[in-house]
């Protein structure tokens, strides 16, 4: 079938150049605000994290960090060496002992690297 | 499956009403938005319902009205304004569904099938709906509805707006009963020319379309014929997708000048002003286009003559040196010396310029650097920071279009 023929609406749209951008703007920034979403996390999924976390840093175990932070979904790796309840942050040191700094708060996912 | 529920939902003299939400003490009152009468552009965009009940109409010049009521409000377009309401009533419409696809700055379609348990019958969604965007915005909008876009469009436009509740339905079974006595001007995709057609054959109304055969529609007048045969026995095959109106088929401007253009020389300014200003948005897209479309309107309004013609560019180009021969040519092939009351250009076949642009030479890559030089200089400093010396000549555009949008202030 012909295009025109499905699209008719489409091919006679009446629509000014800086009303498309604005469309056009505003469907971008509601896609990032979707991927940006914070999930909630219930009560028995984050105490599963801490466990997780605790076990690893006890059995100096590597583990891998999924964060949502303003950039987006982020993956950190490392073995968790304390976490810090004053300033919310996860110290881990991964790779040849390079000391990273996570914040709690941002973490959405904890699993065994 | 049932049948789709789509909305056209259309928004009462939308300009006039804005310019009435924004401004309480100009409810009630007969007001028009029309743009300045000293460069032509003083005929009446928008009129409230009370200026409408004086006669006054939408494309009549403001020195009428004016003499119809002689206290009418006249007010200046703000189109950044209207974008902005316009994108709020999206914003609205996405509370009753995620499938909405705005037609023109005050028309919107929305596809709401499967809510009915959420929103209850179609027209009480549609009173929800106008209830919500009254609330709102304080602007008035009328829904059609169908099982179509086509039928939801001519729901709205030959019975939403003229019923006491804003809101009309048609389905395919009632298309015919209520469509088919009405003037085929009334049916969507017939214009001025096409209704002359029929009308030189005998064909008055819908039914009287939807009762010739299909084939000889699609022989005399192609895909368009078979479109309208469509059409009038209320069959569309189109969808409310979202996604798809971000696809851009093509990039164009169009004009209404100051006065009636005679000279050669004057209009050719116009059309590689408009060339330039075309090139450049494709630039800003990345994108370069193989097909170039001229548009020219005779000025005489009782004789509509002009024309409209495209040619495929022997290269894909996003450069206005490289596109003006072609419109030049097409418009001195087509133009019959009659003056010349609008002009329009636009680029279409569009790809992405690193997909296609590979041979260049030497001229072209001086003609692309240079774009993109002036393109810089204007992102930086305002579009009237760098422009041609031919700009200054009698009958140029480009200072006055400078910032406007859709020819009107912003």
């Amino acid at each position: 079938m012909s295009k025109k023929m499905t699209q008719q609406f489409l091919c006679s749209k009446m629509m000014l150049p800086e009303h498309c951008s604005g469309l056009r703007k505003y469907a971008e920034d509601k896609k990032w605000a979707e991927n940006h979403r914070r999930p909630l996390l219930d009560e028995q999924f984050r105490e599963e994290l801490q466990q997780i976390l605790e076990l690893a840093m006890a059995e100096q175990q590597p583990l891998k960090f999924t964060v949502l932070d303003s950039g987006g979904y982020r993956a950190y790796s490392g073995i968790p060496l304390r976490s810090d309840p004053a300033t919310g942050l996860i110290y881990l040191r991964s790779g040849s002992s390079r000391l990273q700094a996570v914040k709690a708060s941002e973490v959405v996912g904890i699993e065994p690297f | 499956m049932g049948a789709k529920v789509i909305f056209l939902a259309d928004m009462e003299s939308f300009y006039a009403s804005v310019e009435a939400a924004r401004n309480p003490s100009l409810r009630g009152k007969p007001v028009a938005v029309c743009g300045d009468p000293a460069l032509r552009h003083g005929i009446i965009l928008a009129a409230s319902r009370e200026a409408k009940a004086y006669g006054i109409k939408t494309g009549q010049p403001a020195w009428e009205a004016r003499r119809m009521c002689p206290w009418i409000i006249f007010a200046h377009p703000r189109m950044q304004t209207y974008i902005d309401y316009s994108m709020r009533i999206t914003r609205i419409f996405e509370q009753f569904s995620d499938r909405v696809i705005p037609y023109s700055i005050d028309e919107q379609f929305l596809d709401l099938t499967g809510l009915e348990k959420i929103f209850g019958s179609p027209r009480e969604t549609a009173a929800a709906l106008i209830g919500q965007v009254w609330a709102e915005t304080g602007i008035r909008c009328r829904v059609g509805a169908g099982e179509n876009p086509l039928q939801a469009k001519m729901a709205c436009d030959c019975f939403a707006k003229k019923s006491s509740d804003a809101f009309f339905e048609l389905n395919s079974s009632s298309y015919a009963a209520h469509t088919w006595p009405l003037p085929i001007r009334s049916l969507f995709g017939v214009g001025h020319r096409m209704e002359r057609n029929f009308h030189r054959s005998g064909v008055r109304t819908i039914g009287h379309l939807a009762n010739l055969p299909r084939d000889m529609l699609q022989r005399r007048w192609g895909i368009n014929g078979e479109i309208l045969w469509l059409n009038a026995h209320g069959i569309d095959y189109s969808t409310v997708d979202p996604d798809a109106v971000h696809e851009q088929k093509g990039i164009g401007h169009t004009a209404t000048l100051p006065r009636d253009y005679r000279k050669q020389q004057e209009i050719e300014l116009v059309l590689f002003e408009m060339a330039e200003e075309v090139c450049a948005r494709t630039r800003r897209q990345g994108k370069i286009g193989s097909t170039v479309h001229l548009y020219c309107k005779g000025a005489d309004f009782d004789h509509p003559a002009g024309f409209s013609r495209q040619k495929k560019l022997p290269e894909p180009t996003a450069t206005a040196a490289e596109i003006y021969p072609t419109v030049q040519q097409i418009f001195r092939k087509h133009w019959d010396r009659m003056p010349v009351r609008a002009v329009g250009i636009s680029l279409t076949g569009l790809t992405a310029y690193r997909q296609l642009k590979l041979g260049l030479d030497d001229h072209c890559y001086q003609e692309e650097s240079l774009a993109a030089v002036v393109d810089m200089v204007r992102e930086r400093f305002g579009k009237t920071s760098l422009f041609r010396a031919s700009s200054l000549k009698p009958g140029a555009q480009f200072l006055q279009r400078a910032g406007k949008i859709g020819g009107h202030d912003s």
